[in-house]
């Protein structure tokens, strides 16, 4: 297994209505390589629970496993390693920086890792490296030609690609795609879709998508429910 | 590298930001800069000239001719390795023909000076001083004494009883003190002239100087101790309590201790009001840094959510806001260029005239720190909002707000109780507030180190956050009943005051700088009206035109009868007697280890006093603790001390309370008194006023002069009265108040000058961080402008908006600042001025009606271009 959910909870307090719980009990496992959904109405938890797995917020109990190191155990030093060696995380809105280009965007992962190598926190790349790295993954996106071009000279369906790419470019052990087709029209959203899906593919990536689009969640191998906080 | 890259990255992109930033920080240190820049300058100057000023490397002065003794101890003391100069000096009347004038002899023996030296018009050598049978003076002198054209040179002069020939006139002379303000100009004349002037009188007060010049690899610190010291120990011998020797000894170190002083007091309050502009600057750099914050925490968020470490972020802003800084410093340091070579025409008179101005390395490293840390210790309030960025605030398609109300606040399973107190939910709260202590910690220290003074320092400081404390208060005030004017129908009125009441932080960042900034502008002026008005026309007192020094016991008849038939009424004829004070309470006042907890700055500089009798205190007086002297006569045979009133900042100073018995020395006796009453002099009367006033009977055989006051002469006939009086009595000097009150006033306005000089760059600092603070708040409005175009509103009403928000805001800040202003300038005056305060209401009104204006107008410049703006962009924008 490369992901392992053990009996997870998370509660919000909040003023008017007390303790909130969002996820109760959550158990499953997800296998190298394997694409998952998860589903459900707004509110059942679904954000909240990639949160946890993408080491974003800790739980109040239980253990998350990601390639056997234990999230939950880990301090906000050892997360932003971890995510910057094992996470992609796609975004509904993007979130690209505004002030770097569509290339700058994509090797910053690389970069940042390159940070922690000269710290010795791991193997980093060299300058080359990265270059050829994130050309190949520009092309793999269908960029090459908009490589310089900064976010706000690029179309949402664009952007969302660079966002895809700057997931992909660190080879992450777990890519995670919150709604990456709700901020995009019906077909700019099935051309993105089918692109995370073939790099997840060519790739071998182990996805989570969490969306509320059924026709997204069905191209998935294994499709999870949640409700109310609860996995059905 | 990759950070570095990142943090430039962002600066070039807001670009906008940036530059304001830098501009913002720059105004507010530029000032800072120029006062440290020229108080280094001046102290330079005096270091370099120390000695051409002094014309010595020692100095021995005294106010009763040197004895033969004196000079053999210094002698003995200092050794055969030296030159001396010797110097008498005094006030008194010149007469050239029927203009009189006071002017100050220096009668100068062949060596003088023993450093620096004079130019003349003519060919005339020092030497020649002495030599000649004559007398030496600027062409300025003898001109304002009606001494022109082609006759003026060996144009006869009267000085006492002899008649002396001009012989040459002096361009630059040796004696220099600080400032070019004298009571009168100076005439040179050789030692040997002094014979037979009829000047030296007894009582006459007169400066007697020994000068010494040594080798340069003498220690002349040391030559000084021992000096002081044997001069005490003679002294010692001589006097029954252990008393000050009649001989000060000094040396270029004293002097720079005491022009250091008065340097610091330009540079003092110059500064802590560069301090304000300083705040001022920071405030707007803050705000700056705010709006530049709230766009940057969704990149932060993405990049941690990438796998930057919270330290790398850290580094990233910190890193922007220090290159800022340097940027900022570097710029004030060229702006400050600039500023300095104000100084010199602001000063003009007050400082020496060919003092170079220079921006020393420690100015410049200090610039730098400043900007360096001044900008992160600024902006640290804004910084630890980067500490709550939470990156998941970016899953579930958010766009903004990534700490608060926005999302709930995690609970972690347990359970908290009625009466538990929620530190968790504190902690941000405590930590916020924290993050003020260090910007407030910098201010306190700037304000000391900037006034020199702890307590000045401190005081200043105190004002200053209370001020804040208090406007803040009246802001909050103010913008929350904004609430009930946005009720009203009118569209522009409405949204403007809704604005108003919905922004109320942003509204209260630019009302407090607005206000700041008023405040000080309108603070100095007050204080300096009040004190203006006090010197020109004292409320219940009449200033005289004459004060006349120097009347001889056996002239005091005469002279009375000799003005009954002149011009002008003679009053407050005083008796004047000089002596020393031995002891307070059996205690030598001159001893070495003086009584802690009493003042005794005065002490160690002052040697004689004057002392005098009234039957009647003069309207200027007033007694604030005990009782008035009693009328009887002191029998010079009892061993009841006689009754002693002493003025109050005198008795501060010294040290001396009511009850105290004084010990004497009057002429050789010794005598004690008790002090009966402290008294309060309102020395801007210009009469005769003295510190200490003895019983009747005390002083009455003593030997005396008298001192007198003249008023009531019409303008017309006064320099006609002067002219009768000195030909009649040629010893007596006559001191033109009338002149003294110009020279004053004159001083005031330059100081004030130089106040609100900072005062305006404190105000340029407030203007930017307006524009600065409306700018942003126009383009946050942006889609508000956009949407009311849409809507249908004309650009008129969207100016109007943006007019009646900052006119609003303007006009309050202002008012607010003016009336904070009346009570602070009131406080002021009463704590240092005596209650010297007046209101203009002029004044007041022109500054409240032009910050408005001023405001508006920044305002509208700032938002031009959003309210240029297509509301196209509003569709783009959603």
């Amino acid at each position: 297994m490369i992901l392992e959910i053990k009996d997870i909870c998370k509660s919000f307090h909040q003023t008017e209505s007390g303790i909130l719980e969002v996820l109760k009990h959550i158990n499953f496992g997800i296998k190298a390589g394997e694409t998952n959904a998860i589903t459900g109405h707004s509110g059942s938890g679904k954000t909240t629970l990639l949160s946890l797995i993408a080491g974003l917020d800790s739980p109040d109990s239980g253990e998350i496993l990601l390639d056997g190191e234990n999230l939950s155990a880990m301090n906000q030093g050892q997360l932003s390693v971890c995510r910057a060696r094992k996470i992609g995380i796609v975004f509904q809105q993007f979130h690209l920086m505004p002030h770097l280009s569509a290339r700058e965007n994509i090797s910053l992962p690389l970069e940042i890792l390159n940070q922690g190598r000269r710290k010795g926190l791991h193997q980093g790349r060299s300058k080359d490296h990265i270059q050829d790295q994130t050309s190949a993954m520009l092309e793999n996106v269908g960029l090459g030609l908009r490589q310089n071009h900064l976010p706000g000279q690029l179309s949402r369906g664009e952007c969302q690609r660079v966002a895809i790419a700057r997931a992909l470019i660190i080879r992450p052990a777990l890519l995670l795609a919150d709604e990456p087709t709700g901020n995009l029209d019906m077909d700019t959203g099935e051309k993105v879709a089918q692109l995370l899906f073939d790099l997840v593919e060519k790739e071998n990536k182990t996805l989570i998508l969490v969306t509320h689009n059924p026709d997204l969640a069905n191209q998935c191998q294994k499709i999870r429910r949640l409700e109310r906080g609860t996995l059905l | 590298m990759l950070w570095i890259r990142l943090a430039l990255g962002e600066l070039i992109k807001n670009k906008g930001f940036s530059l304001f930033f830098i501009v913002n920080l720059a105004i507010g240190l530029a000032g800072f800069i120029a006062i440290q820049s020229f108080g280094y300058s001046l102290n330079r100057h005096l270091d370099e000239n120390l000695k051409e000023i002094l014309t010595a490397d020692l100095v021995l002065s005294s106010n009763t001719p040197m004895t033969e003794e004196d000079l053999v101890l210094a002698d003995n003391v200092l050794g055969p390795d030296k030159t001396g100069s010797r110097l008498v000096s005094f006030y008194t009347m010149a007469r050239a023909g029927e203009q009189a004038r006071l002017v100050r002899v220096m009668a100068v023996d062949g060596f003088y000076p023993l450093y620096g030296g004079f130019t003349f018009e003519g060919s005339s050598q020092k030497t020649d001083i002495q030599k000649t049978p004559g007398l030496f003076m600027a062409r300025d002198t003898a001109q304002a004494m009606g001494i022109s054209g082609s006759q003026d040179l060996n144009h006869s002069l009267n000085l006492g009883n002899k008649t002396f020939h001009i012989q040459d006139f002096i361009k630059d002379d040796p004696d220099k003190s600080l400032t070019s303000f004298e009571l009168a100009p100076k005439i040179y004349m050789g030692m040997s002239q002094l014979e037979g002037i009829g000047l030296l009188r007894p009582g006459s007060r007169v400066w007697y100087m020994q000068y010494y010049r040594f080798s340069l690899e003498t220690n002349v610190p040391g030559l000084i101790q021992k000096l002081k010291q044997a001069f005490y120990d003679q002294s010692g011998q001589l006097d029954q309590y252990q008393g000050q020797p009649r001989i000060n000894v000094y040396g270029t170190r004293d002097v720079t201790q005491r022009l250091g002083r008065v340097t610091r007091h330009f540079t003092g309050y110059m500064g802590l009001v560069s301090i304000v502009a300083l705040f001022l600057a920071g405030i707007a750099t803050a705000y700056l840094f705010r709006g530049f914050l709230n766009q940057k925490l969704t990149e932060i968020a993405i990049l941690m959510s990438i796998g930057a470490r919270q330290r790398e972020i850290y580094f990233l802003t910190s890193f922007q806001l220090i290159l800022l800084g340097t940027l900022a410093s570097i710029l004030a340091l060229g702006i400050s260029l600039f500023l300095v070579h104000a100084f010199p025409i602001i000063f003009k008179g007050l400082i020496p005239s060919n003092i170079q101005i220079v921006t020393d390395p420690v100015t410049i490293v200090l610039a730098l720190g400043m900007g360096m840390t001044g900008s992160l210790i600024f902006c640290l309030p804004v910084f630890v909002r980067i500490f709550r960025v939470k990156p998941l605030a970016l899953l579930g398609g958010a766009q903004g707000a990534f700490w608060g109300k926005s999302r709930p606040i995690p609970f972690h399973g347990r359970f908290h109780g009625p009466g538990h107190i929620p530190w968790k939910k504190m902690g941000p709260w405590l930590g916020h507030a924290a993050s003020f202590l260090p910007g407030l910690a910098a201010f306190f220290l700037a304000s000391v180190l900037v006034a020199g003074s702890a307590r000045t320092g401190i005081l200043f400081a105190i004002g200053f956050v209370l001020a804040m404390i208090v406007l803040s208060c009246l802001g909050w005030l103010i913008f929350s009943s904004c609430r009930f004017l946005s009720l009203t129908r009118y569209l522009a009125g409405k949204i403007a005051f809704q604005n108003l009441f919905r922004n109320k932080w942003p509204s209260m960042s630019c009302f407090v700088t607005i206000a700041m900034g008023v405040f000080l502008i309108s603070l100095i002026p007050q204080v300096q009206r009040g004190l203006q008005t006090e010197i020109m026309r004292p409320k219940g007192l009449k200033i005289p035109v004459f004060f006349l020094v120097d009347i001889q016991d056996e002239q005091k008849s005469p002279f009375m009868e000799f003005m009954e038939h002149q011009d002008g009424n003679l009053s407050n004829i005083s008796p004047m007697v000089r002596g020393r004070i031995l002891s307070v309470n059996q205690k030598p006042f001159y001893g070495k280890n003086p009584e802690p907890g009493r003042g005794h700055q005065g002490r160690g500089r002052r040697l004689e006093f004057n002392f005098s009798h009234r039957q009647t205190l003069d309207v200027s007086e007033s007694i604030v603790q005990g009782r008035p002297l009693s009328g009887t006569v002191w029998d010079f045979e009892t061993s009841v001390p006689f009754e002693v009133s002493v003025e109050k900042s005198f008795a501060l100073g010294m040290g001396i309370s009511l009850g105290d018995l004084i010990g004497f020395d009057i002429q050789g006796i010794p005598l004690e008194g008790r002090v009966v009453n402290i008294r309060k002099v309102r020395w801007n009367s210009f009469q005769p006023n003295f510190f200490l006033l003895f019983q009747d009977g005390v002083l009455n055989h003593a030997p005396k002069t008298f001192l007198a006051s003249v008023s009531n002469v019409p303008r017309d006939k006064r320099q006609g009265l002067k002219n009768k009086i000195v030909k009649a009595f040629p010893n007596i000097s006559v001191v033109d108040v009338t002149q003294m009150v110009s020279t004053l006033l004159e001083i005031m306005d330059r100081i004030s000058l130089s106040v609100r000089f900072m005062a305006l760059l404190a105000i340029a600092a407030g203007l930017v961080s307006i524009f600065s603070i409306a700018r942003h708040e126009a383009r946050k409005n942006e889609n508000q402008v956009n949407l009311l175009k849409v809507l249908g509103a004309d650009f008129k009403t969207i100016q109007i908006i943006t007019l009646l928000e900052f006119g609003f805001i303007g006009f309050f800040a202002a008012l607010s600042a003016v009336l904070l202003s009346f009570g602070f300038s009131r406080a002021v005056s009463g704590y240092f001025f005596d209650n010297l305060w007046q209101f203009d209401p002029g004044y007041s009104l022109a500054i409240i009606f032009l910050a408005t204006g001023i405001c508006m107008g920044t305002a509208l410049m700032a938002s031009r271009k959003v309210l240029k703006s297509k509301p196209i962009k509003l569709l783009a924008n959603s």
